[in-house]
């Protein structure tokens, strides 16, 4: 009935005389009455009020002082009278029915809108946790970072002879490890003693992969972000070893199969290079080899727990995994000697992370070799894909016009321009260059399998183009 | 001057009883509101505009609880009269 944005007087004329059929002059006398003795009334200071509609009233507005814009003088507005309507309370009600399920809503001095405060709680709790995690994480860096430094520091560079001074400070952080026991330490020393040799041998290795970590340095700043939050699970599973030593073990072995060429080792055995580079009297020396271990324990649990927990390290692991079958292999033949050397002591475990840091040299040595032929493999792959095709039937025989050429025939007659590749093989002789295809030449548009040509397999279109590639 | 007083303004004025003109009457005030509550707006050349405003939400502190209020948004009646009305207004002694 009424679906104009805005009505005037005479569509309400109007509409009252459909209504209430009367005649239009009779319904704009009524209305013009209306409106008068609205005005009379109002004038006269009287206020008015129509049911359902809502009350007139005359209102006295003061004059005031104001400033014109312009000229910055001032000017005083007249008094004036001016109508307030008031709606009646139906249709007030009736006019504001799209909001009218609002309410007032309280809002409380830290939060905001009520229905908003559960997700903020939340997010507020998530920070929270995510922060005391990262202060943690830091927190365990720093310590990290103080030990190594202490022990730079500590050992003097040039002196290798087989001083037997112990350093306090290295002392206090042997009470701080796990495994520093004093019967445990007393034992696993006159091990290290046998095996001295055994680690000069590593400790060439070592120096060997030191030229190898310089390069390295670079990607392992890099992954140091995505090793920090692996660090609080690693502290919670070196808390567990103090209780339960013998577990201990079984980690670095199950790393040994598992670990390889990953970064996260590579920053811990750099770490751990840098400390024998600068050896060393033998006492700090195998105090140095205590915490090295220590820290290949860390950096092999920290590895294992985000390979198990962290699905890009597993995923990564696995695709290099893949490239270096033989590496896994030379891990198998680790893990078993290992498995069978572990008989569940600590000084074997000690023994046996020797063994692992071993293998690891050995590894990322194999790892090297193994990467630079791999590249290689694949170049030779990819002539194979290629098989050649001999044209023999032809669909049509046409001759090349103005503004024609050999990608658009290929979309003619294929389907996709990429196909123009075909066209030019079956047609070599003809054709010296397929960008330069001179005007008149004749081409024979040759019949191929459509699944050859098929415009809509991404697979057909790839193989035409590393074909076109060839004759780039 | 209520509804009623105006009902027998209008009849004294115009040959037609009360009943008529209330229903009249009545009819106006439907179309008015019809068109009001469709956001629509009435325009009464003389007398004045009719129109929809919306007032947009807003904060306030409630002056004795001191709690802070989130007031809704609303949508309300507004007149302005026309300046015909207004001058009329003005030749009035106060």
């Amino acid at each position: 009935m009424i679906n104009k944005d805005k009505i005037s007087a005479q569509d309400i004329v109007e509409i009252l005389a459909e209504r209430a059929d009367i005649s239009k002059i009779s319904a704009e006398d009524f209305f013009k009455v209306f409106i008068n003795s609205l005005e009379e009334a109002l004038i006269v200071g009287d206020s008015v009020k129509i049911k359902n509609f809502g009350t007139f009233k005359r209102q006295w507005i003061a004059p005031r002082k104001s400033i014109d814009v312009n000229t910055n003088e001032e000017i005083i507005i007249e008094g004036y009278y001016r109508i307030n309507f008031t709606p009646f309370s139906t249709l007030k009600y009736a006019v504001n029915k799209p909001f009218a399920y609002l309410e007032n809503v309280i809002l409380d001095d830290d939060d905001e809108e009520p229905y908003r405060d559960a997700d903020i709680d939340m997010d507020v709790d998530a920070d929270m946790d995510e922060d005391a995690d990262m202060d943690e994480d830091v927190d365990m860096d720093e310590d990290m970072d103080i030990d190594v430094d202490m022990n730079i520091a500590d050992i003097d560079m040039s002196d290798i002879d087989m001083d037997m001074d112990v350093d306090m400070d290295v002392d206090m952080d042997m009470d701080e490890s796990p495994k520093a026991t004093g019967d445990d330490m007393n034992e696993s020393f006159r091990h290290f003693e046998e095996q001295v040799n055994e680690i000069k041998d590593i400790l060439s290795e070592i120096k060997l992969m030191n030229n190898i970590q310089d390069q390295q340095e670079e990607d392992s700043e890099k992954t140091t972000e995505y090793q920090e939050p692996a660090t609080e699970t690693i502290a919670e599973y070196v808390e567990n070893d103090k209780d339960d030593e013998i577990t201990v073990p079984e980690v670095p072995v199950e790393t040994v199969g598992t670990v390889k060429e990953e970064n996260s080792t590579e920053i811990e055995m750099s770490d751990v290079t840098k400390v024998v580079e600068n050896a060393l009297p033998p006492k700090k020396k195998k105090q140095v080899w205590y915490i090295l271990l220590l820290l290949l324990l860390f950096s092999m649990t920290a590895f294992v727990l985000s390979y198990l927990f962290f699905e890009p390290v597993k995923d990564k692991t696995n695709s290099l995994l893949g490239i270096s079958e033989g590496i896994t292999k030379i891990g198998k033949q680790l893990f078993d000697s290992i498995t069978t050397a572990n008989t569940a002591n600590t000084v074997d475990s000690l023994d046996n992370s020797i063994v692992a840091a071993e293998t690891d040299s050995l590894e990322t040595d194999s790892l090297e070799t193994e990467t630079d032929t791999s590249p290689i493999e694949d170049l030779s792959g990819n002539d194979e894909t290629i098989p050649r095709i001999t044209y023999n039937e032809f669909i049509k025989t046409i001759t090349l016009d103005i503004g024609n050429h050999l990608a658009s025939i290929a979309r003619q007659y294929y389907g996709s321009p990429y196909f123009w590749i075909y066209i030019y093989e079956a047609n070599k002789d003809e054709i010296p260059d397929p960008n330069v295809v001179p005007i008149g030449t004749e081409i024979r548009i040759p019949k191929m399998d459509p699944d050859i040509v098929n415009p809509n397999d991404p697979k057909a279109i790839e193989n035409a183009k590393k074909r076109a590639r060839l004759y780039r | 001057m209520n509804h009623k007083e105006l009902i027998a303004d209008i009849a004294g004025k115009i040959d037609l009883t009360k009943t008529e003109v209330e229903h009249l009457l009545d009819i106006i005030v439907d179309v008015c509101c019809e068109q009001l509550e469709g956001r629509g707006s009435i325009g009464m050349q003389s007398f004045g505009v009719f129109d929809v405003k919306k007032r947009e939400e807003r904060l306030t502190v409630h002056p004795t609880t001191q709690k802070r209020m989130m007031i809704p948004p609303k949508l309300t009646v507004n007149f302005k009269q026309s300046s015909i009305l207004k001058d009329k207004l003005k030749n009035v002694p106060s």
